[in-house]
């Protein structure tokens, strides 16, 4: 009899995968028609030419400026939102004890649920997004004819516009892994808890570091050296990395009641 | 097979421990009751045994693997019945061909022959969790017996059933024990297994008080149904019933007596003095 390797093994791998997609398949084509239709919505209201509320005078500019805007924050939203179903599977005693006596490693279950919750809300979001975009410029196109600069851009095109494809990924990789380390600590309403948790220890940041600056520093100080600006660069892709080791290691620790 | 070596627990914010320093060596396949009062760490030491908590010391080996590592060679060939079910919304063959191909030993033969037993074999076309509770028990069992695991948990498994649905119990459990398969049954409806074990276990507050095979139970104690006074006062526990008294007396050989679990357990939780002395002396 063959001899499997007891931490990761592609066929029991493929059979965790399965059993998700057909525990949750009906609710995740659910939540990606949702995911598609406030994206729609969004581009077409961001985009308008009858409203201009990132301020630019010619549209070529207005639909850069917004489809990067709701790109980079409405993709931040919806992959954070993935990211807190990572341990939806945990949220009752029941749900843990079918989740965590299923003859697989921790490490395939773990990556059954990454590959669903996270590759695959980010896959399913650049999807929607070029479908919502295409849906816009024939919307405009059909309510306004011929528009000066009205053109396609698309997942694809919308990275043209970001300073840094790094930071672009970078933030989309941090936030994330944010939420799905969230989810490990609170499996039951994720997405609200760590958003809460994000919001209440940015304030306190922000309250401290202004108080320490103020107190040493010349009230002009202002600049950024540069190797702090390398510092944030790689910031995002190191705490990703982190989050998710975390992550695993908080569900490897599971047990039938949340004692941690 | 199964061996745990003094196994402690405690739930965080309680003093006591719910197992303390528990040892248990189970060499061979049967039918082991585990029997004790609400709140004596029966579903924890459940818990423990199949990988599901993780115990302050000590630790449970199963084949010689410890269960917490929860290794997939481990969790294929254990499976544990909870006292309450979380089914997904699915009909059952969605339901095998979800979780079968986890188990190499899963048969449908006795899948189908065991919902047969149960008199749910018509259940086919519905959704697991339109099932009543009774029938989504008997559908997961008969699941966990059809995946053929050497050790088989069941935590009050006929809570929930119907009167034939017991009596059905009975017969699968009996039908499906093995020399090289472990059940051990974790109930207080100690009247729902009486006659199918092997092996009674008894616990009262985080520690062992029986741990005895029933043919070596019922070689020094029997079990009777009497109205005979002199028996009565000289029984080592009597309880009333309408006319007779069910009692234990010990047996000199003269009995051949079936257990009466409700009995046993009686004379186990208040008179320790005579369990000690005529199981647990040798053991000191």
């Amino acid at each position: 009899m063959k001899t499997q390797s007891q931490i990761f093994d592609f066929g029991r791998f493929a059979d965790c995968v399965s059993r998700d997609l057909r525990l949750n398949g009906k609710s995740w084509m659910l939540k990606a028609l949702m995911m598609l239709g406030v994206t729609t919505l969004l581009l077409i209201f961001y985009t308008h030419p009858d409203y201009d509320f990132v301020g630019c005078s010619d549209y070529a500019k207005q639909q850069e400026e917004s489809t990067f805007l709701i790109f980079r924050f409405g993709g931040a939203a919806f992959c954070a939102l993935g990211a807190s179903m990572l341990m939806e599977n945990m949220t009752s005693k029941g749900l843990r004890l079918n989740s965590l006596m299923s003859p697989a490693s921790d490490l395939e279950k773990y990556l059954s649920r990454f590959l669903i919750c996270i590759v695959g809300v980010t896959v399913a979001f650049i999807i929607c997004f070029a479908i919502a975009d295409a849906i816009r410029v024939f919307y405009i196109m059909h309510e306004y004819g011929d528009i000066d600069g009205l053109s396609y851009v698309g997942p694809f095109g919308v990275q043209v516009f970001a300073e840094s494809k790094f930071y672009l990924w970078g933030f989309f990789l941090a936030v994330q892994a944010t939420f799905a380390l969230g989810s490990t600590v609170w499996p039951k309403n994720a997405f609200l808890k760590t958003f809460g948790t994000i919001v209440l220890l940015l304030v306190i940041f922000r309250i401290m570091s202004d108080g320490v600056f103020s107190l040493f520093y010349n009230p002009g100080f202002r600049t950024v050296p540069d190797w702090i600006e390398t510092i944030a660069k790689t910031v995002p892709t190191i705490w990703a990395i982190f989050c998710y080791i975390t992550a695993y290691y908080r569900f490897k620790e599971s047990e039938i009641i949340n004692r941690f | 097979m199964l061996k745990i070596e003094n196994l402690s627990f405690s739930y965080p914010r309680r003093r006591e421990p719910v197992v303390d320093d528990f040892s248990l060596d189970i060499a061979e396949g049967g039918i082991y009751g585990l029997l004790g009062p609400n709140g004596a760490g029966k579903s924890t030491l459940l818990y423990l045994i199949s990988g599901l908590l993780t115990p302050r010391s000590g630790k449970v080996l199963f084949k010689d693997k410890n269960t917490r590592l929860r290794l997939p060679e481990t969790l294929n060939d254990i499976f544990i019945v909870p006292e309450e079910l979380t089914l997904p919304a699915v009909k059952l063959d969605s339901y095998i061909k979800m979780n079968a191909p986890f188990y190499p030993r899963f048969s449908r033969e006795d899948l189908q022959r065991h919902l047969a037993t149960f008199e749910v074999d018509d259940i086919a076309r519905y959704k697991l969790t339109s099932l009543s509770m009774g029938q989504r028990k008997k559908v997961f069992m008969c699941f966990a017996l059809a995946c053929n695991t050497s050790l088989l948990l069941m935590d009050e498994p006929t809570n929930g059933l119907d009167i034939p649905g017991k009596a059905a119990f009975r017969r699968f459990i009996a039908s499906s024990a093995s020399d090289d398969r472990i059940i051990v049954i974790s109930t207080h409806q100690v009247r729902d297994i009486d006659r199918i074990l092997d092996h009674v276990a008894i616990m009262d507050r985080h520690s062992l008080l029986l741990n005895e095979s029933i043919s070596t139970i019922t070689d020094k104690l029997a079990f009777l149904n009497t109205a005979d006074r002199s028996l009565i006062d000289n029984a080592l526990i009597a309880q009333p019933g309408l006319g007779n008294a069910q009692i234990i007396v010990a047996n000199d050989g003269s009995y051949d007596t079936e257990v009466n679990l409700e009995t046993l357990f009686e004379l186990a939780t208040t008179r320790r003095d005579v369990i000690d002395s005529l199981f647990n002396s040798k053991k000191a």
